[in-house]
């Protein structure tokens, strides 16, 4: 089978070339590194498949960042037929030297300057033909985002790859030597085929930029921003998700119940209790996480992020920090594990490891899961968005916290110098495709993670069956008996540690834990829940699962991205420690107090 | 009034035979003000900074513009070409660079 490459810079739409070219969904982000694991797919050129394989976005073949090391690898490595260079037309004066450098690798390729509406804004005309001459290969205009010039790029990919091909692996060390050579060749090349304004004219970014970078109003506005956001996600989901938990009752009542009524007790408390209650509390959650992901999306796509990093940049250089590592905190509220791997971005092993010490304490979107479902049962529906607010506010402090206890241990003095680029409305397709990604990544992680954990928990609860549920003669009952001195003075019984300790696999399993423990689901577990605990203890359990080691998935991606077992243990007992502390604090203090 | 020029080192040079003390100040980009142009007279910092640098677009005699700074000691935005980046004052230190005098207005 042939193998197609894609490569460029950061920023420069490549992932959504990929995505365009495959109709595959691979993550898109206006934010330099977003590309970490290289994605491949399967697509039909002509009468052949073809590999096609999307590189990191690199500066140069001689950085020394993961991303770059990456790239160099893969091509010594694996054999390639055919690369795809992705060029920001916009900047076409400072990307042209890694196009130059690719091309002096010996693969046969292909520059596809991308971006060309921007450039058009801009005023910038670059001479297609003139420049394929000079490069001595093809050259085609295209826009990754509104789908322009792609019929050209799969016709020329097509006549390309049937030509017979006579280069090996490529040899990188040639092009090392070679740097005052394409110096000179991109000067030429500009001169002759590229025309550019001498002034760019004020656009809409410049304006923007000066309220979203504004001395005084940046900050209040990026926390107004967040704030308005997250109520945006919580009033258009709100009735969604209750939509859906009808739905499920019914499903349940009008359905399920009579269809199995004849069936073993055991069996059917076993599909009804266990497997449909479970996976049911949990699936109601969906419509929130989509929204959650799509606006997530929006944010990132936007280059807002990037801004983001500026404004935050002087806090978290006190904490021994950059501003991407703030901006990997924000991308771990949708999901700890691809923020964990975004720090690849960063060449010092030090700040990566402060940075990947913090964000687990992200508020995940499967920890805001269990932070609904408790605030719906618990709260009003006035309180609820302080309450949820109020645990955002913590997740950071927690991982500030951290970083100022740890900065000592992880020293470094790595330049923090990124682009800024544009700012980017995405198309609906581009979101649409990213929200289905995570809905799919959901669905999946539902029917491995979740139903294992919900099956599990309703045989702890329910063995031996000589004894009533969830009882304290049950295997669960044993292992909360043993726990109960640890957990009793932060405020935690028996039934809600068992779903903690559940959480350690997935905190999407804590819900449906909690309904595979009483044996309701929906409203009815809400008021139960509402008759047994008092809002101390719920907020105490809030806390715990806030702080506490976020999901198996996480941790194991600390143990890889930091090549370090021993820094995956200090990571989970550092978020045990202090999650019980803040707890003891916490319960103790409002008991005193006498709420 | 006077413009805090604290980033600056002068490196002190002493000539024997005319008993001369010469004191070089070498201007560099994080001392320049928002709207104001300089050009690179040369690039410091290791390796890697180095390369991040030209990868960027910084290359002797181009001209940088600043376009704005951060609040409490926060990084500074300056243009290179078509390119925006932002880049600590720490960094911004290791590029030396000569100013040019403002345009004149039209």
């Amino acid at each position: 089978m042939k193998r197609i490459a894609l490569i460029g810079m950061p920023n420069t739409g490549k992932s959504t070339l990929f995505n365009r070219l495959t109709g595959a969904s691979a993550r898109v982000g206006n934010w330099p590194g977003i590309t970490v694991d290289l994605m491949t797919a399967k697509i039909i050129l002509g009468s052949s498949i073809v590999q096609i394989v999307d590189l990191p976005g690199i500066y140069s073949f001689h950085g020394f960042s993961e991303d770059e090391k990456v790239v160099r690898d893969f091509l010594e490595n694996n054999h390639v037929d055919q690369i795809v260079i992705i060029i920001g037309a916009t900047q076409i004066d400072r990307q042209l030297p890694l196009a130059l450098q690719v091309i002096r690798l010996g693969i046969p390729a292909v520059v596809i300057l991308n971006m060309e509406d921007e450039a058009r804004q801009l005023g910038i005309s670059i001479d297609t033909q003139r420049m394929g001459d000079a490069l001595q290969a093809s050259v085609i205009l295209a826009s990754a985002k509104y789908g322009a010039g792609f019929n050209e790029i799969t016709q020329t990919l097509i006549a390309r790859l049937n030509q017979p091909s006579t280069h090996r692996t490529a040899h990188l060390d040639a092009v090392f030597s070679e740097d005052h050579a394409i110096e000179a060749s991109t000067a030429s090349i500009l001169e002759a085929a590229v025309q550019m304004p001498k002034l760019l004219p004020e656009g809409i970014t410049t304006r923007l930029d000066r309220i979203c970078l504004h001395p005084w109003l940046g900050l209040p506005l990026f926390f107004l921003l967040m704030f308005l956001l997250f109520q945006f996600i919580f009033t258009l989901g709100k009735p969604i998700q209750d939509g859906v938990a009808w739905l499920l009752a019914e499903v349940r009542t009008q359905g399920l119940e009579p269809w199995t009524s004849d069936w073993p007790p055991l069996l059917q408390g076993f599909l009804l209790d266990g497997i449909y209650s479970g996976v049911g509390t949990v699936a109601a959650f969906v419509p929130i996480i989509i929204l959650f992901f799509l606006v997530m999306t929006l944010v990132e796509d936007s280059g807002y992020l990037s801004r983001v990093a500026f404004l935050m940049d002087a806090l978290m250089a006190r904490l021994g920090m950059d501003g991407r590592s703030f901006v990997m905190l924000l991308m771990g509220f949708g999901c700890n594990v691809p923020a964990l791997m975004g720090t690849r971005v960063m060449r010092s092993h030090s700040l990566r490891l402060l940075t990947m010490l913090v964000v687990p304490f992200s508020l995940c979107s499967a920890r805001l899961q269990v932070f609904l479902f408790i605030t719906a049962a618990l709260f009003t529906i006035k309180t609820a968005p302080a309450v949820l607010f109020s645990l955002y506010l913590l997740s950071f402090a927690s991982a500030l916290m951290t970083a100022l206890l740890f900065k000592g241990r992880y020293v470094s003095n790595e330049p923090f110098v990124i682009e800024l680029p544009p700012y980017r409305l995405p198309t609906c397709r581009q979101i649409m495709m990213r929200g289905w990604h995570e809905v799919r990544h959901f669905l999946r992680r539902a029917t491995r993670f979740i139903t294992a954990g919900v099956i599990a928990v309703w045989f702890l609860t329910h063995f031996p069956t000589d004894v009533p549920p969830a009882s304290a003669e049950t295997l669960a009952g044993h292992i909360m008996a043993f726990l109960k001195p640890v957990l009793s003075p932060i405020g935690i019984d028996a039934e809600l540690g068992l779903a903690l300790i559940f959480g350690f696999v997935a905190k999407e399993i804590v819900v449906g834990s909690l309904a595979a423990i009483y044996g309701l689901e929906g409203d009815a577990l809400m008021g139960l829940m509402a008759q047994k605990l008092d809002w101390v203890q719920a907020y105490s359990f809030m806390l715990f699962t806030l702080i506490y080691v976020p999901c198996l998935s996480t941790v194991a991606t600390l143990r890889s991205e930091s090549r370090s077992s021993a820094f995956m243990w200090m990571t989970v007992i550092w978020s045990l420690l202090l999650a019980w502390s803040v707890c003891f604090a916490f319960y103790q203090g409002a008991r005193w107090l006498e709420f | 009034m006077l413009k805090k020029i604290s980033t600056l080192k002068p490196v002190w040079y002493y000539q024997e035979s005319l008993s001369l003390i010469v004191v070089i100040v070498k201007l560099n980009l994080s001392a320049i003000q928002v709207g104001e142009t300089a050009i690179i007279q040369a690039l410091h910092g290791d390796p890697a900074l180095h390369c991040r640098l030209e990868a960027l677009g910084f290359s002797t005699g181009k001209s940088v513009m600043v376009i704005r700074r951060g609040r409490f000691g926060g990084p500074m935005q300056v243009r290179v070409g078509m390119t925006d980046v932002i880049l600590r004052l720490s960094d911004a230190a290791r590029i030396d660079i000569q100013q040019k005098p403002a345009p004149a207005a039209p």
